[in-house]
């Protein structure tokens, strides 16, 4: 044994260290991207608030731009109502998508966002956010109405003002499920799953209608 | 012979600090833009200070990174140290106690949200940050051979490498995911 073997096996050994510790953080990771996807897929729907297929009940509100619109609207389009807060991070991820949907959708669909509280704060995140072709209104009347708990949250009412899809919403493909749940004319995924009894059930959880990309 | 504690247990520590400086002023610029918007939903500043404050922190952690790495035995160096993660604890703490528990921490995992666990983090990485200033006493002293550095640079990267892990398992905890 001399200084030598020692510094090799010293090294040797730090390098397995760091190895093993890579893979511990790598991991890590994986579990974190795990609980991500066996997140629920849809939007997860509450029981409470107006019934899906029920009439919206009718509001006059004032947006941040001092207009008066009508939820639902009386023109025979579509609202999709998206209850947010400039205090929450989820929401902002999901400003970029709320804007593509409004672009894709707009031949039948205004996006509506609603919040409550101080005025100045949120006019303040509707400028800085870019958000200023959505109307932007603020009552705690909607937000009781529809029992919004957390955010964010979306209603789709269609063209005719009936609730036909809502939910929370964490990401792209729950705000996508509501499309498809009105497309397809259903409430739930748990309805969907009901009516097609040979619906592919694969990797241990439920399939669910995904949009096609 | 006179043997206090080695020099290489006083400079890994210190490597790891200035590790954990790097890191975080790298994650800072990289996601500028974010880091920014997360500033603000602290509420710490008024809007006017913002763009100041955050450049200043960033500013801060390089120099102290850079600090770490010239004189790991430097009292002021691990003083600040603790107060700037000190600091940001307490911005956690002060936002958690307002019930504003709903906003993103800008630590390094994506989308973690504040909680009472990362002020605790921050508690014990302020510790170890202090551990370099009591050691410096007791440390004797000798020449460093490149197996010395080695093992510096192993154990700081072992140390950073624990951190991360410690950190994405908080990130990981279910209910950081839901919305607040």
């Amino acid at each position: 044994m001399n200084d030598l073997s020692l510094s090799v096996s010293n090294t040797l050994l730090w390098c397995a260290v760091l190895l093993l510790l890579a893979m511990v953080i790598a991991l890590a990771r994986q579990v974190g991207v795990l609980f991500e996807r066996v997140a629920p897929m849809g939007a997860l729907v509450t029981d409470s608030g107006p019934a899906l297929g029920a009439a919206a009940p009718h509001f006059e509100l004032k947006t941040l731009d001092a207009k008066t619109i009508g939820i639902p609207a009386a023109s025979g389009r579509g609202t999709l109502l998206f209850f947010l807060s400039p205090t929450c991070p989820v929401c902002k991820k999901l400003l970029p998508v709320l804007k593509s949907v409004q672009q894709s959708e707009r031949h039948w669909l205004d996006v509506v966002l609603a919040s409550d509280g101080n005025m100045p704060e949120h006019m303040a995140f509707w400028r800085s956010a870019g958000l200023t072709g959505m109307p932007y209104v603020l009552s705690a009347e909607l937000g009781l109405t529809y029992r919004i708990a957390r955010l964010p949250y979306a209603v789709l009412i269609d063209e005719q003002g009936r609730v036909s899809a809502k939910g929370l919403i964490n990401s792209r493909e729950q705000l996508e499920s509501l499309f498809v749940a009105k497309d397809l004319g259903v409430s739930s995924v748990q309805e969907y799953l009901k009516r097609s009894p040979d619906a592919d059930v694969h990797h241990g959880h439920a399939a669910h209608p995904q949009p096609s990309k | 012979m006179m043997r206090g504690i080695d020099p290489v247990t006083l400079m890994a520590v210190a490597s790891f600090c200035a590790l954990l400086w790097v890191a975080s002023a790298l994650h800072k610029l990289s996601n500028w833009q974010d880091y920014r918007e997360q500033l603000r939903d602290y509420q710490i500043a008024p809007l006017p200070l913002q763009a100041g404050l955050a450049i200043l922190l960033v500013l801060v952690e390089v120099l102290l990174a850079l600090a770490w790495l010239a004189d790991a035995r430097s009292p002021w160096v691990a003083l600040a140290s603790a107060f700037l993660l000190l600091c940001y604890g307490a911005a956690m703490a002060y936002n958690l106690m307002r019930g504003r528990d709903g906003i993103d921490c800008g630590c390094a995992a994506a989308g973690q949200l504040i909680r009472w666990s990362l002020v605790v983090r921050n508690l014990v990485l302020a510790l170890l940050a202090l551990l370099p200033m009591w050691l410096a006493s007791a440390v004797s002293m000798r020449a460093l051979c490149w197996l010395d550095l080695v093992t510096i640079a192993a154990a700081a990267m072992m140390l950073y490498g624990a951190y991360v892990v410690a950190n994405q398992l908080l990130a990981n905890n279910p209910p950081q995911r839901s919305t607040h």
